[in-house]
C-alpha cells in the first residue's frame, strides 16, 4: 500500500507521520534532492526545508541564543545547502540517505553559526579562576532533565566552552577540525572541552544534590 | 527513552545524545519566511557579454597604445640629413637611368650642381626615422623613374636633331631639375607623413579626475585617470579607472532618536517583542571602468554616454530593525501612581551577515555626461562635467538604487 502511495505522489513528498512506513521518508527524500538538483524544485525544497527545519533550529539554538538570529541563520544554511546539493553524496544506492544528509546539513548549519559568532567577535578565549574535581559523572536513573534543562546548563559555560562542547560532543568534530574552524591550537580545544565537561557535571551535580 | 537503551559512562554524554536527537517544532510561516529570504539571496542572474566586450574593449585600447613604436616629436626639419658628403662627378653622373634612380637616394640635392659636386646623404641614426624615410623614398623612386622615361621620350620626340653631347647635357640639366623638383616633394610627404604622426599622437589624453559623487543618502568622492582616444575631430572613445564610493538604502528611514545599538533596559519591566527588518544599509567602494563616446559639440562643449563596469571591493551593509516593546511605566513620572504599561517603537542596528553586492563582484551603470573643457596651460586642460549614472541589469531584491551623479573635474594632459 505504501508502494502505491508512493508511485501515485511521486513528487508530493509525503510527510505526515500518519503516511510513514519503513523508507518512505528516505524515498521522498531521494525524490526531494533529485527534483532540486535537477530543476530546482520549490516543492522538493519545501519537503526538505519543513522536514529538516525542527533539525537545524535545533543544532542552531546550540550556538545561538536569539531566536530572529536562530530562524536567520536555519535560512542561510538552508539556502547554502540548496546551492550546493549537487556536492550531498552517498556512497552506495541501498543506504539510507536521511542520516548523512541530516549530517551533512548540520554541518553546513554549523559552519554558518560559528561565520556568523566570529563575524560578531563572540569567540574569545576565556580563563577560568575556578578549580574543577575531574572525574564522571553517572547518569542518575530517575532522570528527568529536559533539553531546555540541558540548554540552561549550557548556556552557563563561556561561549568558546559551549561550543567546544557541541562541536566535539554533540556534531562529532575532531579536536584537529575544531583548531581549524575555531582558529585556535588543538591542545586549547583539548583543554576547554575538558572544562567544559567537568563544569557541566558540576552544575549538573549542583540542581540534584 | 534513550537513557534506558544505552548506557552512558557520564553525564555529559547523555546529555549530548539528548541534544542530538533533539529537534525543535515547525514554526509555522517558516517556508514562507525562508522563500523571501532565499529570493533576496538569489545571485542576479547577469549577462556578462557585453562586460566582457567592454573589458575587451579596453583591453585592446590599451595593447594598442603600448604597442605602439615610440614616435619622435621632432620637426620634419630635423629629421632631414643633416651631414653631407661630397663625391666625385665621375661617380654621380651616371647615363644608365636606372643608375640615376638608385642615385636619388644618395642625392637630395636642393639644386643640382653644375660643378658636378653631389651631395650625398648620411641615413638618420634613429631606426624609426630610418624607416619611414625609406617608405617615402620608395614611393619617390617610383614616381621619379616614370618621370624620368617620360622626361626621356619627351626629348627624344622634340629634339631628334640635337647631337648626343647637347643632349646630354640637356639630360643632365633637365635631370638636376628633377631632382629639385621630386625632392620637394619628397619634403612635402616627409612633413605630412611625420604630420600624422604628431596627430597620431595628439589623438591620446590622459587625465586624472576628482568626482564627487552624490548618491540619495551620501556625498562621496572619488577619482582616477582617464584615457582618451580621438576617433575624428568630433567624435573620441573615452576609458579609464576611477574609485568610486557609494551609499545606498532600502526601506523606511528610521528614526534616529530611537535608535539602539542593543535592546533597551530602560524602564520598569520589558517585554521584548519580534523586531522585524526595518530598512537596509549599504556602503559600497569599488573601482568603475567606463566606456564612453564622448561627441564635441564645440570647441569647449562635449556630451558622452556610455557603460560601466563596477568591480565592488568592500561592502558594509547594516540592517536596521524595527522592534515593539511592551514596558511598564509611571505616568508623567509619578511613582507614586501604578505603572501603566505602554507600547515603544525602538530601532536596532545590526550589521548584515551577508554582503551581496560583495559576493556578486561586479554591477554596471550607463553614464551621461555634458562638459566643458578649456585650457589652462599649454599642456593642461580642465574639464567640468556633470554625470549622471543609472545603475544597470537590477533583478536581485537586495540590489539597492545605486542611480548617482556627481561632478567630475579632470586634468587632461
Amino acid at each position: 500500500m505504501s508502494t502505491l502511495i508512493i508511485e501515485a505522489l511521486p513528487l508530493e513528498y509525503v510527510d505526515k507521520p500518519s503516511v510513514k512506513v519503513k523508507n518512505l521518508g528516505d524515498y521522498a527524500l531521494r525524490d526531494a534532492i533529485e527534483a532540486c538538483l535537477e530543476r530546482n524544485d520549490s516543492k522538493g525544497k519545501a519537503f526538505i526545508y519543513k522536514k529538516y527545519y525542527g533539525y537545524l533550529m535545533a543544532v542552531v539554538y546550540r550556538y545561538i541564543k536569539n531566536s530572529h538570529d536562530a530562524e536567520e541563520l536555519v535560512n542561510e544554511a538552508f539556502i547554502k545547502g540548496f546551492r550546493a546539493i549537487d556536492r550531498f553524496t552517498v556512497k552506495t544506492d541501498n543506504q539510507s540517505i536521511e542520516k548523512p544528509f541530516m549530517a551533512w546539513l548540520a554541518r553546513i548549519a554549523t559552519n554558518v553559526c560559528i561565520d556568523h559568532l566570529r563575524a560578531k567577535k563572540q569567540l574569545y578565549l576565556v580563563e577560568d579562576q575556578v578549580e574543577l574535581e575531574s572525574g564522571t559523572t553517572a547518569v542518575k536513573p530517575n532522570d528527568s532533565l529536559e533539553v531546555a534543562d540541558i540548554m540552561r546548563l549550557l548556556d552557563k559555560l563561556p561561549d568558546i566552552q559551549r561550543i567546544i562542547f557541541n562541536l566535539f560532543e554533540v556534531e562529532g568534530y575532531s579536536h584537529e577540525e575544531i583548531a581549524t574552524q575555531l582558529n585556535i591550537p588543538e591542545s586549547t580545544s583539548r583543554t576547554y572541552l575538558t572544562r567544559a565537561k567537568q563544569k557541566l557535571r558540576m552544575y549538573y551535580n549542583k540542581l540534584y544534590s | 527513552m534513550a537513557m534506558e537503551e544505552k548506557e552512558y559512562k557520564d553525564i555529559t554524554e547523555w546529555m549530548a545524545d539528548k541534544l542530538r536527537s533533539h529537534r525543535m517544532p515547525y514554526e509555522e510561516g517558516a517556508w514562507e519566511r525562508f522563500q523571501e529570504a532565499e529570493r533576496m539571496a538569489v545571485p542576479r542572474q547577469r549577462n556578462l557579454w557585453p562586460w566582457a566586450a567592454v573589458a575587451a574593449t579596453i583591453l585592446v585600447c590599451f595593447a594598442v597604445f603600448f604597442n605602439k613604436e615610440p614616435i619622435t616629436k621632432t620637426s620634419p626639419v630635423a629629421q632631414r640629413p643633416s651631414v653631407i658628403q661630397q663625391t666625385p662627378p665621375s661617380k654621380v653622373i651616371d647615363p644608365d637611368p636606372v643608375t640615376d634612380v638608385k642615385m636619388l637616394y644618395q642625392a637630395p640635392a636642393k639644386k643640382a650642381e653644375p660643378t658636378g659636386f653631389v651631395p650625398v646623404i648620411t641615413p638618420p641614426v634613429d631606426e624609426v626615422s630610418q624607416r619611414r624615410l625609406l617608405e617615402v623614398k620608395a614611393s619617390v623612386t617610383a614616381t621619379l623613374a616614370d618621370h624620368i622615361v617620360q622626361a626621356a621620350r619627351a626629348t627624344k620626340e622634340t629634339k631628334p636633331a640635337l647631337e648626343k653631347s647637347e643632349q646630354g647635357q640637356k639630360t643632365k640639366d633637365q635631370k638636376a631639375e628633377d631632382v629639385a623638383a621630386l625632392w620637394a616633394t619628397v619634403d612635402i610627404t616627409e612633413e605630412t607623413s611625420a604630420t600624422e604622426i604628431e596627430k597620431d599622437t595628439r589623438n591620446w589624453n590622459f587625465g586624472l579626475a576628482v568626482a564627487p559623487t552624490m548618491s540619495k543618502d551620501k556625498v562621496n568622492v572619488g577619482g582616477g585617470i582617464t584615457v582618451e582616444y580621438a576617433l575624428s575631430n568630433k567624435v573620441s572613445i573615452r576609458s579609464g579607472i576611477n574609485y568610486m564610493e557609494l551609499d545606498a538604502h532600502r526601506g523606511t528611514r528610521s528614526n534616529p532618536s530611537n535608535m539602539l545599538a542593543s535592546p533597551s533596559t530602560s524602564g520598569a519591566a520589558i517585554r521584548p517583542a519580534n523586531k522585524t527588518l526595518n530598512s537596509v544599509y549599504t556602503s559600497l567602494a569599488g573601482l568603475d571602468i567606463p566606456l564612453n563616446v564622448e561627441y564635441k559639440l564645440d570647441d569647449r562643449f562635449f556630451a558622452s554616454a556610455g557603460v560601466s563596469v563596477f568591480g565592488i571591493l568592500n561592502e558594509k551593509r547594516t540592517h536596521r530593525f524595527k522592534s515593539e516593546v511592551q514596558e511598564l511605566s509611571y505616568a508623567k513620572g509619578d511613582m507614586s501612581q501604578k505603572p501603566m504599561p505602554m507600547i515603544k517603537t525602538m530601532y536596532t542596528s545590526e550589521p548584515a551577515v551577508n554582503e551581496p553586492y560583495e559576493d556578486r563582484s561586479f554591477t554596471g551603470f550607463v553614464n551621461f555626461s555634458v562638459g566643458y573643457k578649456m585650457p589652462f596651460s599649454s599642456k593642461i586642460n580642465l574639464s567640468l562635467e556633470p554625470f549622471y549614472k543609472i545603475p544597470v541589469g537590477g533583478g536581485s531584491v537586495q540590489d539597492m538604487d545605486l542611480t548617482n551623479g556627481g561632478i567630475r573635474i579632470t586634468a587632461g594632459f
